[in-house]
């Protein structure tokens, strides 16, 4: 088990990969170079974040924590949402100046169901400051001071960076949905979890053929939580409440824990807690 | 269990139609009007003069697009080949088609348990509601509606069939899902030589989920109900029935069968929502296992 907390995480410097301010705060990080790799990052978003349209090699899992996040025309993650980002499927242009705020919101990368992995933030961010010698970061874009090999001045600045970083061009796979998917998970149900008290679930959704699934968790003060051990890696996100694993280590909110494949930590919570849960690919 | 035959199943023309536009069909299995968890299978084949204004529903809805192509606006396109999941309460659409289509279409009641109206129940409402007024655009038009707004077809069919006014569940999607099953990866299934899986979605066992199932020349596969299996391809039997493309399936709680491909076939396989227990489904459809 790995564990994170908000109060004891710093912030990072600002970041623009894309266009207008950005400020993450990574609470976790997977292994480099695995196909489950990973970052659950905080992200404080100006008001005047701009991406254009664009796609991932990589799923994402977003959910805003304070205000509503823009991801396209008419497209707002709002508190209580869960919005999905598939490899392959555009989505934006992203523009956070509709909503007329900035947002903080909990941000989840990781390798998707093609096996592609995720290059980390780390490898990110070294990336752009070593490509600022032959070219600038502007709007999203990494325009370049001398044309590359195949003739290209201009390119997606993600891309740019992640082809620099892995010594070849970006392959992204075709899309498995057309748009991403857009959970209104605040109204959905809770169902009481068989045999244990004062425990909910609520299944958002499992995805492709590797079984990329996000559910949410709801314990009340109190409770005991004896989860069976799952064939996957798992993320959890605790939203609200307090209490702590049979290890001994503790949970508030806005702390992040990773499990291992079969590892399944009994919870007890002290006061009523929710937490996202998304259960990685499993290959 | 219950087998339909594509080839023996009759076509039929829609009589008083809620929507716009041509609409050929062929039933290809339904449960018990009444319950919670009754379901319609059909084969539909429209025009391109169909025509659906923006609407939801107040069950769930799969359609996998069998030929031609259908728009829904700014909700997507669906081409040959896609699959699509519309659920309750999801607003979709407007809804055109400029080509002839072909759309297999499963409905069944979803999360809510607000169930399904049977199409005979739909039929005869239909056609009551046509002596009070006239369906144009897939909406209603009562005779005495002096706004003139009119109300979606459906809407106004479900209601006069239940005799109370429609309530739409929360939406637990912004948008419908639509797939793509060619990016999708087959995996072998752990277990069952010769046999390989896309899973698609599942959004738990309330609500309608999809996987695809491609079955080598020799191989079977072992299913249990409920759910229900629409054949896209190949030829092969069940028990003693022989089945062939476009042929389905329904598998009741508790009832089983064993698939044995002849030829190289394809399967598209949807377990029914588990109303209004939830645990029930792991039993009758557990996850897929890889090897």
């Amino acid at each position: 088990m790995n564990i994170a907390h908000d109060e004891t995480t710093p912030w990072g410097p600002a970041r623009s990969v894309r266009g207008g301010r950005i400020v993450f705060k990574e609470l976790l990080r997977g292994e480099e170079k695995t196909p489950t790799n990973f970052s659950l990052v905080l992200a404080d978003t100006d008001v005047n974040f701009k991406s254009p349209r664009h796609r991932h090699n990589f799923d994402q899992i977003r959910v805003t924590l304070d205000g509503s996040t823009n991801f396209g025309p008419r497209h707002n993650i709002e508190v209580g949402d869960v919005a999905y980002f598939p490899e392959g499927t555009p989505y934006g242009p992203q523009n956070q100046e509709l909503v007329g705020k900035g947002s903080l919101a909990m941000v989840i990368q990781f390798g998707g169901a093609s096996g592609s992995g995720y290059m980390s933030q780390r490898q990110l961010f070294d990336g752009q400051e070593q490509l600022r010698a032959f070219g600038d970061f502007e709007g999203g874009v990494f325009r370049r001071k001398a044309a590359a090999p195949d003739g290209r001045m201009n390119q997606d600045a993600y891309e740019a960076i992640w082809e620099y970083q892995n010594h070849r061009p970006v392959e992204y796979p075709k899309p498995r949905v057309t748009e991403p998917v857009h959970f209104r998970a605040a109204g959905l149900p809770w169902v009481d979890v068989h045999g244990q008290r004062g425990v909910q679930w609520k299944e958002l959704g499992s995805f492709t053929e590797r079984n990329i699934r996000v559910a949410c968790l709801r314990l009340d003060a109190g409770a005991q939580y004896s989860p069976e051990p799952r064939p996957q890696e798992q993320i959890i996100f605790i939203s609200e409440g307090a209490g702590h694993f049979g290890s001994g280590e503790g949970w508030s909110k806005h702390t992040a824990i990773h499990l291992d494949v079969n590892e399944a930590p009994a919870m007890t919570s002290a006061a009523p807690t929710e937490a996202l849960i998304l259960f990685l690919p499993r290959f | 269990m219950d087998f339909v035959s594509f080839e023996a199943a009759p076509l039929h023309t829609r009589g008083t139609n809620h929507r716009q536009g041509s609409f050929r069909y062929k039933d290809l299995g339904q449960g018990t009007p009444g319950q919670r968890d009754n379901f319609y299978l059909r084969i539909v084949w429209t025009e391109g003069d169909f025509f659906s204004p923006r609407h939801m529903h107040n069950f769930d809805q799969v359609r996998v697009q069998l030929a031609g192509r259908f728009s829904f606006d700014k909700d997507g396109t669906m081409h040959s080949g896609g699959i699509g999941y519309f659920p309750e309460g999801t607003a979709y659409g407007p809804q055109t088609s400029a080509e002839d289509t072909i759309q297999l279409a499963m409905q069944i009641g979803g999360p809510s348990r607000s169930g399904y109206i049977s199409e005979d129940e739909r039929q005869a409402a239909a056609e009551a509601l046509s002596k009070r007024g006239r369906f144009e655009g897939g909406k209603f038009l009562a005779n005495d509606d002096k706004t003139g707004a009119g109300q979606d077809g459906f809407e106004a069919v479900w209601e006069y069939a239940n005799g109370r006014r429609i309530k739409y569940p929360t939406k637990r999607l912004e948008k419908p899902l639509l797939v793509n099953p060619e990016a999708f990866e087959w995996l072998d299934v752990a277990g069952t030589p010769g046999v390989r899986a896309k899973r698609l979605w599942d959004f738990g066992t309330n609500a309608l989920s999809c996987s695809l199932y491609q079955l080598r020349a020799g191989s079977s596969l072992a299913l249990a109900g409920p759910l229900t299996a629409f054949v896209l391809a190949g030829a092969g039997g069940v028990a003693e029935l022989r089945f062939g493309k476009y042929d389905a399936l329904h598998l009741a709680p508790g009832e089983s069968a064993r698939i044995a491909a002849r030829e190289e076939s394809e399967l598209l396989v949807m377990p029914h929502p588990i109303l209004p227990q939830i645990s029930a489904r792991t039993a009758a459809a557990p996850e897929l296992q890889h090897s």
